[in-house]
């Protein structure tokens, strides 16, 4: 069968109309569902930083009965979460150049500021580019206890990596981690997310002699962490992405430095 | 590669025929005509995700959805389609059909699709997908390349799992996420087997896969 070419061109029109309508249609109708998934997503991330839910909680793994299950959380639902997020967690919109609170309408997660992971890899190419530094910092404080968490974000070998690090109300020892290493080796710098490399951080000290102190994340010849409470033993094999957890952790203290400096005062 | 395009001949078409020769669209590509051990197509989503039971099950759902979907849309439109463009069409609908399952995908299985990441994109240039297509939809009805799809389809995620159950218990000591690998095993010295988790376990396991399949069907490579 022979087709003209007013045929053919008529008939790609045809199908490009189709096909773009259908998947506006879909992209349209899930949008809200897949908009909550996201934010759910980060809340949890956070919430998990700051110990919630409680690992005691019912269906989870009591640590103090069974020290393996740090880091594991027992799963809750998506209206769970939003309901311990707005009971548990205020956000705080911060001065990264003195430290001082701003008004609580600058506080806003999706407004213009560094609150989350992705804020804040956006503002890192933003100073590396340009010099310009971000004008809102922003923190999550668990309103109960006091633990205060920060986004961080570094290089890892293949990828970036981040994490959400809680901390003690004066922000000297860590109470939480939540780390994220999408690209790197599984087994190797992966590791990095599971709960005996995160264990290793609860407890550990940011604070030596009055002044803020990185945690170093080295080999234990170099570094010992059952000695020294700076010290968190790094992955065997996983040497760059432990080193970029180190170097991770210090650029996100500095930034945070003033805010720090405030708090402990 | 792709294999000859079959035609099934039908004088009076009926709808929805279910006789002996069309259930073998359905059941050859589950073991003779198995589009990963006996074509090798899809390979690369196949090392991909199946370090984990539950990636590789929705995985296996997504393209069965996806070649199901393209098979049925293209066969439809086969008389149709000038022949000058028809690998544009074809790519167009696959195209879309595989960014609507993507977008399901993110709305209600978002934790699996975070793991999935662009695997679910890469399902379009899946060669088993254009493959029955070209090969199948452009030549038969829609029935029967509906049940193509849905054989091929069933096929890859039968693969995937298989070589899923071996990884993921092997490499994590877990199956869909469930200890099984007791802590008392440990203690006595038993590690996972790190090599199950990196791509070169999931090419080990494919070679004996197709190997033990080849030796069961007497399949022989023509040269």
């Amino acid at each position: 069968m022979a087709f003209s070419n007013g045929y053919t061109v008529g008939f790609a029109f045809v199908v490009c109309v189709v096909c773009s309508t259908a998947l506006a249609g879909v992209s349209m109708g899930l949008k809200e569902t897949q908009d909550d998934n996201r934010r759910r997503d980060l809340y949890k991330n956070i919430l998990a930083a700051v110990d919630l839910p409680a690992m005691e909680y019912p269906g989870g793994c009591d640590p103090k009965a069974d020290p393996s299950c740090v880091g594991t959380r027992p799963s809750i639902s998506g209206p769970e979460i939003d309901k311990l997020w707005a009971e548990k967690i205020a956000l705080k919109a911060i001065s990264p150049a003195n430290g001082s609170e701003l008004p609580a309408e600058k506080a806003d997660l999706d407004g213009n500021g560094v609150f989350d992971t992705e804020d804040l890899k956006i503002a890192n190419d933003k100073v590396r580019k340009s010099g310009e530094a971000p004008e809102i910092l922003g923190v999550f404080v668990r309103t109960d206890t006091g633990a205060i968490a920060m986004p961080m974000v570094g290089k890892g070998l293949w990828g970036p990596i981040s994490a959400y690090i809680a901390f003690d109300p004066n922000i000297e020892t860590v109470t939480g981690t939540t780390f994220f290493a999408p690209k790197e080796t599984p087994g190797l710098g992966a590791e990095i997310v599971n709960p005996p490399f995160m264990k290793q951080w609860l407890g550990k000290s940011v604070v030596e002699n009055g002044a803020t102190t990185p945690i170093r994340v080295r080999k234990p010849a170099e570094c010992d962490e059952t000695a020294n409470p700076h010290c968190v033993d790094g992955v065997s094999g996983a040497t760059i992405t432990s080193r970029g957890v180190d170097a991770m952790v210090a650029k996100s203290l500095a930034l945070y430095e003033p805010y720090i400096q405030k708090v402990r005062k | 590669m792709s294999s000859p395009a079959t035609e099934v001949k039908s004088d009076a078409p009926p709808l929805f025929v279910f006789d002996k020769k069309t259930r073998r669209i359905v059941t050859d590509p589950f073991s003779d005509n198995n589009p990963i051990t006996v074509q090798v197509l899809g390979i690369c989503s196949a090392l991909a995700v199946t370090t984990q039971m539950s990636t590789a099950l929705v995985m296996g759902a997504a393209v069965t959805t996806v070649v199901c979907g393209s098979n049925v849309a293209i066969s439809l439109i086969r008389n149709w389609i000038p022949p000058q463009i028809r690998i544009v069409v074809q790519l167009s609908i696959v195209a879309s059909l595989v960014i609507i399952v993507d977008q399901f995908l993110q709305a209600y299985l978002f934790d699996v699709s975070k793991q999935l990441s662009v695997f679910v994109g890469l399902i379009i240039t899946n060669c088993i997908i254009m493959g029955r297509a070209e090969a199948f939809a452009m030549a038969n009805p829609p029935w029967q390349s509906f049940l193509d799809g849905l054989g091929n389809g069933l096929g890859y995620g039968i693969i995937l799992l298989t070589v899923s159950v071996f990884r993921e218990f092997l490499g994590a000591g877990k199956l869909l996420g469930f200890k099984l690998v007791p802590d008392a095993v440990y203690a006595a010295g038993y590690s996972n087997m790190g090599i199950m988790v990196l791509a070169p376990g999931a090419f080990i396991l494919l070679g004996l896969l197709i190997w033990a399949q080849r030796t069961y069907t007497g399949y022989v490579e023509e040269t």
